[in-house]
């Protein structure tokens, strides 16, 4: 424990970490080891904490019935009446966890996705991911007697069936360019049709709400498969920090990455199937919505130094977009409820437009 | 080239009246030329192909009808074309079935079906890109937004009204289109497009479904029609929206000379005295009228405009026009073929046609693009 007198400590006062901090890097000491963190990603976290809290209370708190912020205070202390504390833990909570476990795993999976192929535009809505884990789910519905959607689980499967069969189409994941987005996208229109012809199976009084669920909702959800997903999302997540640690490097070139003792093809590997997994996983809790994978990291990246590969950043911005479209859905036309999904590619489609034009420009 | 223009343009001098106007037709649907053309017969092939399928389309279907039943109302209608007579042995139910339901779900498939073959077709010209297609693009969907729109805010009913919805979206659809890609100079690379299309697609569909999540009853009315399918049509819709195509087809065909012009680069076609700004104008005019009348009548239909050229330019490598025509034929058989199949496959589910051309075509695109056959089509060539 006692060694303080070596080189490191040493460097401090010499010219390494100086220059690091006048580049808008902290670090963080402990011993022998030490961490360097970006100041602008902290910030940026730290924010976004914020911003999801606030977002987290208002949409505890609005809705169709409106609750006082006094009253708030109440039922946060586990008082105030027996409707409102029903409305708010029964309710409005396990919506509020369904989606934040589903923006988290949503952005996390954009950002393995995109850094994975090196293109801002893969996205697992884009690449067919989403429709396959909702495949999945709507054959569970079709199959089961009592006309419910397949178990939560299913979709992770869908998601990581899809992943191999795109892996396949595209001949290899990684480096190709083009190629493999443009083999997601005929994926993903096909996987849509079989998902149409499932759900025109469907008898009538079913269809509108399998319909809606399959535009992303985050009606219905409750504890009893919430706890679970959120339990696979802590594990995927633990995992995802650790083949980020390889992954920042990807930017530079293959043979290079190689050459700093990285197995490149693991890294990847590792990477797809924690993407895909993570993806399911957010179609399974909340639906396919569309665009929070794509656009939250791109948003994110745009705040921060490019060495920084922002997955926590983009985890808690996708979170605060699912809740923040989701609190939209229900206020506008209340009592009617849109489901979040529309929300999002009613926002997500002009957004992906813009990113497409400006792309454009900064390479000319 | 130029010779032949020279002595067209002489004959037009020459003659008035109705002979010259016939002479400047020819000139325009680049028929003026003599001699044999392969591409002629193989559109005559299509043409039958067509006849058939359509004979197939009467036969076929749900309803407790036989094919003989059917077969002997069909014969009836064509000797009564002849003479006056009444129309006896056959069952009222076979001829309301056949009159009612089959005979406007026939046309309008080869209706649609020409339409959205020729938009594809004309849209691949003008990007120059191989896999530009209403329904990739988003043309479609803006096309469904106008008449879902149209109907939950004017409570539309006929199929006019569709109609006008229908070709206010579409060219809502194609403006994003053409501003986007005017507003990087260049051709968009053939995926630049194809996203752009998913952002208009994903925009239209959310407005779509917004609207019909907040009208139930609309929704029960059209979740087959917003996946595209033929079923339910009747003949007032078709009628009232065969002008409308007839119109887009017809301006397509005159526009086939600077569509070819057009095809040799931009300052090219300057150069032969075509304006290529106006020219992509109209066209994109003509592209909204074509995919907009299908999508009154049969949905957003995806993947028929990339089929039907692909499959035209295998047939017909030399002539716009008759690769134009062609997308046409193709475009209606494929879909009447479809619309059978999917009648045919779940019995006694139909399985709506949009689904089954998605269920074509994707693979069509995988295999594309796998083939490296992807690069933005360059000067001349003719693919």
């Amino acid at each position: 424990m006692t060694q303080p007198d070596n080189a490191l400590t040493h460097d401090t006062s010499n010219s390494y970490y100086p220059r690091l901090k006048r580049a808008g890097y902290g670090y963080f000491q402990l011993a022998q080891w030490s961490v360097i963190f970006s100041k602008r990603a902290l910030y940026l976290y730290l924010l976004l904490w914020l911003v999801l809290l606030i977002a987290g209370v208002f949409t505890l708190t609005q809705g169709s019935v409106t609750i006082s912020f006094h009253d708030f205070w109440l039922l946060c202390q586990g008082q105030g009446q027996s409707a409102q504390q029903l409305l708010m833990w029964e309710i409005r909570w396990p919506r509020l966890l369904a989606g934040v476990v589903t923006g988290v795993a949503l952005a996390a999976a954009g950002t393995l996705l995109q850094q994975v192929t090196q293109n801002w535009l893969s996205s697992p809505e884009v690449l067919g991911v989403n429709e396959g884990a909702t495949f999945l789910l709507l054959l569970g519905l079709l199959l089961s007697p009592v006309n419910m959607l397949g178990p939560w689980w299913l979709a992770p499967l869908g998601a990581v069936l899809v992943g191999v069969i795109l892996a396949f189409l595209a001949g290899g994941i990684g480096g190709r360019g083009y190629q493999i987005l443009l083999v997601g996208v005929a994926l993903a229109y096909f996987t849509r049709a079989m998902n149409d012809l499932l759900i025109s199976r469907a008898t009538a009084q079913h269809a509108s709400a399998v319909h809606s669920w399959t535009l992303g909702n985050l009606a219905n959800s409750d504890y009893t498969e919430l706890m679970p997903a959120s339990l696979l999302l802590m594990i995927c997540l633990v995992s995802a920090i650790g083949v980020v640690w390889h992954l920042r490097l990807f930017k530079l070139m293959e043979s290079h990455v190689q050459s700093l003792g990285i197995a490149v093809r693991k890294v990847q590997f590792a990477a797809l199937a924690l993407a895909l997994v993570m993806a399911g996983l957010g179609v399974g809790i909340g639906g396919p919505i569309s665009f929070v994978a794509i656009a939250a990291p791109i948003l994110v990246a745009r705040w921060l130094p490019p060495q920084v590969l922002g997955l926590g950043n983009s985890c808690m911005l996708g979170a605060t977009l699912v809740i923040v479209a989701d609190t939209i859905g229900r206020v506008v036309l209340a009592p009617n409820e849109i489901p979040v999904g529309v929300i999002t590619s009613l926002l997500g489609g002009p957004f992906l437009l813009w990113v497409l034009l400006q792309e454009k420009e900064v390479k000319h | 080239m130029s010779t032949e223009k020279v002595v067209d343009c002489s004959l037009m001098t020459q003659r008035s009246g109705f002979r010259r106007c016939f002479l400047v037709m020819k000139y325009r649907l680049g028929l003026s030329r003599q001699g044999h053309r392969a591409w002629v017969n193989r559109l005559l092939l299509v043409f039958v192909l067509n006849l058939l399928l359509a004979i197939a389309s009467m036969l076929v279907g749900a309803g407790y009808i036989s094919v003989q039943d059917s077969m002997a109302l069909l014969w009836s209608w064509v000797t009564a074309l002849g003479n006056e007579q009444s129309l006896v042995n056959v069952s009222p139910t076979v001829s309301v079935v056949m009159e009612t339901i089959r005979w406007p779900r026939t046309l309008a498939a080869m209706l649609a079906g020409g339409s959205l073959g020729l938009a594809g077709a004309l849209m691949q010209r003008i990007t120059r890109n191989p896999i530009a297609e209403p329904g990739l693009l988003g043309i479609n969907a803006g096309a469904a937004l106008g008449v879902v729109a149209a109907i939950v805010f004017f409570s539309a009913e006929a199929g006019l009204s569709y109609m006008v919805g229908a070709l206010v979206g579409a060219l809502a659809g194609n403006m994003v289109i053409v501003i986007a890609s005017h507003r990087v100079q260049t051709s968009l690379s053939p995926l630049r497009l194809v996203l752009v299309g998913i952002a208009v697609n994903a925009t239209g569909q959310g407005l779509t479904a917004m609207l019909l999540l907040t009208k139930q009853t609309v929704f029960d009315q059209f979740r087959f029609w917003i996946l595209g399918s033929l079923a339910g049509i009747d003949l007032a819709r078709v009628l009232a929206v065969l002008p409308f195509t007839v119109i887009g087809m017809t301006v397509a065909l005159l526009l086939v000379r600077p569509l070819a012009a057009l095809q040799l680069g931009d300052v090219s076609a300057m150069a032969l005295g075509h304006h290529p700004s106006r020219i992509r104008l109209g066209l994109s005019v003509v592209i909204a009228l074509l995919a907009g009348s299908a999508v009154a009548l049969t949905g957003p239909i995806a993947f028929l405009g990339l089929l039907a050229p692909f499959l035209a330019r295998l047939l017909v490598r030399e002539s716009t026009q008759g690769l134009l025509l062609m997308a046409f034929g193709l475009g209606s058989a494929l879909l009447l073929a479809m619309d059978i199949l999917g009648r045919w496959v779940m019995q006694p589910f139909e399985t709506p046609v949009g689904s089954m051309l998605v269920a074509v075509g994707a693979p069509l695109l995988i295999w594309l693009v796998r083939s490296q056959r992807l690069q933005p089509m360059g000067s001349g060539g003719g693919r």
